[in-house]
């Protein structure tokens, strides 16, 4: 936004200054941007070119000698089963893992929205989760689905004997994993929800009520629709977060059974245990590519989807 | 312009959250020239150790041992003993300690030994130590590793009074392993012939191992695997064959209920509470086994036997142990190079008849003579006596990366035995190529 004269026309006339020439005011923006531009710089462009670089090498734990391979390591992942099975696992459960997620913490969201000391306590409650370590929460689970696990010991009091091994089938493994994960990081996404909720305007919607507006109507027409730039954030950051899956991965499942689970970091850290560091390197960088490929139409959409909401 | 400036701070912030993998270089170690040949002394007062969490006790008190002797304050790393990455990380970083327990196994190929350890094959203890360095601990005919620990072999923990009460003994072949199965659904139906721990991934290769024993005894089949004269994904060789006899095992109903997520370490409670009546191991894991009966090695031996049952008749597949298995990395200091090599020097020279009789295992070192304790043990000691070769995929380089995947694979139904054939070839030849191997 560009500030003009106009703007300050209701300003007393002694208090206007000159505004200052355009070459000062735009010499004076780049100090500001260097800490965040170094960061990036350091933490994420170097070892991106790095990675970009390595990604197409043969190096590995077994020489000194790195060379230009090409595309040999993708290659390989593609003839050892590893690269689409492990980007298609990433996608389910990033889809799994963002609906699920968004769909009980919008439900929590409304149900929590009033500000009452019970609702707080629950709010609470729910966000004890985000506060557990990854790893910590994968054991808890690993243990709760294990056959003779409390989910079944639960289920045997309506179905005598009932011992299914939740993790020890593909499907149920991934469902049961973003289950986990929307468990873990909900409280926080329902956080962002009630704010939201709570900027959409009372008026709004006591207005839909003197128009007849059921509660359904009410929720879908005015409040989900004003909730869109709170519904880009949990949807981004839940699906690229999913995306991102390692450590909850690594504690329940590593990944199994077979490659049921075997999300693209956890392929990689297994290439990288082998020694073939140019391989784990090219794993990361579809990680890379997969997040700014799907991250960035999606924000695209759905910030359109703010303005013409 | 402003939009494609938002553009690019989104794609920055994108890629900020998904750049993952730090691949900082492999610096590897200059070594200071110091004479590997045994006349090495202890000039450091510290040497710094990566050494297994999982070290038996014996390991341990050698360092402690070792300290107190010569002076040295031990720096003591301890490693996560089923994670090779935890290695991988810290020594593609460039880190390195003075003295490294690792696996003498291809495993260590790929920490680039010619480059970054120091290479022993000068050193007193080989011409003590038999053929065991012909396929443990060197390589390109090099021996950078120091073996002073019995080698650990792969069978089967049974359950002495489960078998004994359905009228049955060992198995000695894997038609043994199917009339044990048979004979216990019918008379003891609540057992689980064999204990499959598929939760931990890495206790899956074990009946393969165990399978392929006698047949890498007969055709030295690791040889012709790497010599390219056989492959894995021969749907008529032996190791499909191997995984198509696990699968049956597992059709006919002999594995526990929940052997696709047991894990590793419920398995020897399992097996002493007699709700399995087997279990695939190794030797080397005697110590968990013993926890289970309060480590009283009597009881232990009382209620649990051991037998190597392989495809056609007895035979033992040995590793090399983890536990006393070292090497001495470059590190260009002098001194800590040289006082590691008089750690080496002690604990096969001086120090080994003490060291040896704490392990309770066979002497891998002649000069010595081992003492073996009663019970179990003495089991081993037979077995190992008896037929033997080494476990099939110890030197298949970078096999082992993703043979556990696959074999929970398996055992889930995702993969046919045929197609784990193939995709462990792939995964041989991902090794073999990397390690440079001649002919891939």
């Amino acid at each position: 936004m560009t500030y003009t004269a106009g703007d300050t026309a209701l300003a007393r006339p002694e208090e206007v200054t000159p505004a200052r020439p355009e070459k000062t005011r735009r010499a004076g923006w780049w100090p500001f941007i260097v800490p965040a531009a170094a960061l990036v710089v350091a933490f994420f462009t170097v070892p991106f070119l790095l990675n970009l670089r390595f990604a197409f090498t043969d190096w590995s734990g077994y020489s000194d000698a790195i060379a230009f391979n090409g595309l040999d390591n993708f290659r390989s992942l593609v003839d050892q089963d590893i690269l689409w099975q492990a980007i298609k696992v990433t996608l389910l459960y990033a889809l799994l893992a963002m609906i699920i997620q968004n769909v009980f913490s919008l439900s929590m969201a409304l149900a929590l929205q009033r500000t009452t000391r019970t609702n707080g306590f629950f709010r609470s409650f729910f966000f004890l989760p985000v506060l557990i370590a990854p790893v910590a929460a994968g054991y808890i689970w690993g243990a709760i689905l294990a056959p003779n696990g409390t989910l079944n010991n639960v289920i045997s009091l309506f179905h005598d004997g009932f011992d299914y091994a939740w993790l020890g089938h593909g499907t149920s493994a991934l469902v049961s994993l973003a289950f986990v994960d929307a468990w873990k990081w909900s409280g926080l996404i329902t956080l962002v929800y009630i704010a939201g909720l709570n900027n959409i305007p009372e008026s709004l919607v006591e207005a839909a009520m003197v128009d007849g507006a059921n509660a359904w109507q009410r929720f879908w027409r005015i409040r989900f629709r004003l909730l869109a730039p709170a519904f880009t954030f949990t949807v981004v950051v839940t699906m690229l977060g999913a995306i991102n899956a390692f450590d909850l991965v690594a504690a329940t499942t590593r990944g199994g059974p077979g490659t049921s689970t075997m999300v693209l970091n956890i392929a990689m850290f297994n290439q990288y245990g082998g020694g073939f560091f140019g391989v784990a390197s090219s794993l990361s960088l579809v990680v890379t590519v997969l997040v700014i490929v799907l991250g960035l139409p999606l924000i695209a959409f759905l910030r359109r989807r703010e303005v013409e909401g | 312009m402003k939009r494609f400036r938002q553009a690019i701070a989104v794609a920055a912030v994108l890629a900020l959250t998904a750049c993952s993998a730090n691949n900082s270089g492999n610096s590897g170690g200059s070594g200071s020239g110091v004479k590997a040949d045994g006349t090495a002394t202890v000039k450091a007062k510290e040497l710094t150790i990566w050494s297994s969490s999982a070290d038996a006790p014996y390991v341990r008190n050698a360092y402690k041992t070792f300290g107190e002797k010569f002076g040295v304050r031990i720096n003591l790393v301890e490693t996560p003993a089923d994670d090779l990455n935890y290695i991988q990380t810290k020594w593609a970083g460039g880190d390195r300690p003075d003295l490294l327990e690792y696996h003498a196994t291809a495993l260590f190929w790929s920490l680039n030994p010619a480059a970054n350890m120091i290479e022993m094959s000068n050193m007193p203890y080989v011409k003590r130590s038999g053929v065991i360095y012909d396929e443990a601990g060197s390589f390109d005919g090099k021996i950078y590793a120091a073996v002073t620990v019995g080698p650990g072999q792969f069978g089967m923990y049974y359950n002495k009074k489960v078998l004994a009460a359905a009228g049955l003994s060992a198995p000695r072949t894997y038609a043994d392993l199917e009339n044990i199965c048979t004979t216990l659904k019918q008379k003891a139906p609540g057992v689980a012939p064999i204990f499959e721990a598929g939760g931990s991934q890495w206790p899956t290769q074990q009946q393969i191992i165990v399978y392929l024993a006698s047949i890498e005894k007969a055709q030295a089949y690791t040889g012709q695997l790497l010599a390219k004269k056989a492959t894995l994904a021969d749907p008529a060789g032996p190791f499909v064959a191997a995984l198509t006899q696990y699968k049956k095992l597992q059709t006919m109903g002999c594995f526990n209920k929940d052997a696709t997520t047991a894990k590793n370490e419920s398995s020897f409670q399992a097996l002493a509470d007699g709700k399995a009546a087997l279990l695939p191991q190794n030797t080397s894991s005697l110590s968990s086994l013993k926890a289970v009966y309060g480590d009283d090695i009597a009881k232990t031996s009382a209620a649990i036997g051991w037998s190597t049952p392989s495809v056609n008749a007895p035979t033992a597949a040995w590793s090399p142990s983890y536990n006393g298995t070292w090497y001495v990395p470059k590190t260009g200091n002098a001194d800590r190079e040289s006082t590691a090599l008089a750690f080496i020097q002690w604990i096969t020279g001086d120090g080994y008849p003490a060291f040896l009789k704490e392990t309770g295992r066979f002497a891998v070192l002649s000069g010595a003579e081992a003492q073996m304790p009663p019970g179990i043990q003495q089991e081993f000691a037979r077995t190992y006596a008896g037929d033997k070769s080494m476990a099939f995929n110890a030197n298949l380089v970078g096999f082992s990366a993703q043979f556990p995947v696959l074999m929970t694979g398996l055992l889930s139904g995702q993969y046919t035995p045929a197609q784990v054939g193939e995709l462990a070839q792939k995964s041989l030849e991902q090794g073999a190529k990397a390690a440079r191997l001649a002919g891939w």
